[in-house]
């Protein structure tokens, strides 16, 4: 069996993470999956070439990205149901029983109508705790654009929330 | 402020067998590559070409990404490498020694040998077919 135990490390250490990023890009749990597991198809090719890969979080959540665009493209389906409002559990309350399901619903409902742009420079930022920098490198825009993306999102979400309390 | 509300949540988590079933994938395909590539190979060999495409082929096998993969190991070991061995002991004086040093280095994996040895593999006369099948091999292996 060609030894893919590099490649199982990576999947333990990033696999939650890509899922929860491909997760606010494609909004659908099905989508992030498969999506996910065509990225290690394409990574078990190159796992020679990961060796020698510098930043490994950059060059795997910008392979993400590609490989979550390159899904959209390919995906008629997802084409039609993209401008659609469609709701998905993108965060949970985990351990923490402060927090009640509705407002686990409330903050899920209120991520899934930001802009995709948006909504995937607040979980590089916030959930990955990258620089605007790096997320500018992943997203292919400046800096400036992802600091931007990332604030007017915030002030969308907040005003969402607001809404609805 | 809005980044220390939304740290309250733990991001959503994938199905807890996903791991399993994408490995599961990658391996099967892994495999089935492996096995196209040998497909190739045997093609090939049976064009009973002379010791340097023996060589080439070793080499290219070392070289490829599979080479690791079981289905690889087990057909250098147990097909190319004892028909490289006798390819080399009739067609060359010292082709018992040169076929046990290949054989040694490509268990090791020695990989700056085996470039070396893949260069001179190529400066050997060549054929149309021999010249055919390493531009074939140099498009599906290294791009």
């Amino acid at each position: 069996m060609q030894d893919t135990s590099a490649l199982s490390r990576i999947y333990d250490e990033y696999g939650a993470r890509l899922y929860h990023y491909l997760l606010a890009m494609l909004r659908s749990k099905d989508d992030a999956e498969e999506v996910l597991q065509n990225l290690f198809m394409r990574l078990a090719y190159k796992q020679k070439r990961l060796e020698n890969v510098r930043n490994l979080t950059g060059y795997l959540f910008s392979a993400a990205r590609n490989e979550a665009i390159r899904f959209i493209r390919k995906c008629k389906r997802h084409r039609e149901i993209m401008g659609n409002f469609r709701n998905v559990a993108l965060l949970e309350s985990g351990d923490n029983r402060d927090i009640l399901p509705e407002e686990v619903d409330r903050i899920n409902r209120a991520l899934t109508m930001l802009p995709q742009y948006q909504r995937e420079v607040i979980v590089l930022k916030v959930y990955e705790g990258l620089s605007f920098r790096e997320i500018a490198r992943i997203t292919k825009v400046f800096p400036n654009t992802a600091a931007s993306r990332y604030r007017y999102g915030v002030e969308k979400l907040r005003s969402l929330l607001q809404r609805e309390e | 402020m809005m980044e220390e509300y939304l740290k309250k949540f733990q991001p959503a988590k994938p199905s807890p067998g996903l791991k399993d079933n994408i490995f599961r994938a990658v391996r099967a395909e892994l495999s089935s590559i492996a096995n196209g590539r040998f497909a190739l190979i045997d093609k090939i060999w049976s064009n009973q070409l002379f010791w340097a495409t023996a060589t080439t082929l070793l080499v290219c096998l070392v070289a490829s990404n599979l080479y690791h993969h079981e289905v690889c190991q087990k057909r250098v070991a147990g097909l190319y490498a004892p028909k490289v061995l006798e390819t080399l002991t009739v067609e060359k004086d010292n082709g018992k020694e040169l076929a046990g040093d290949l054989i040694a280095l490509l268990g090791e994996g020695n990989f700056a040998v085996i470039r070396k040895l893949w260069e001179m593999s190529l400066r050997e006369p060549t054929t149309p077919t021999m010249l055919e099948f390493r531009n074939e091999l140099m498009e599906k292996w290294f791009g």
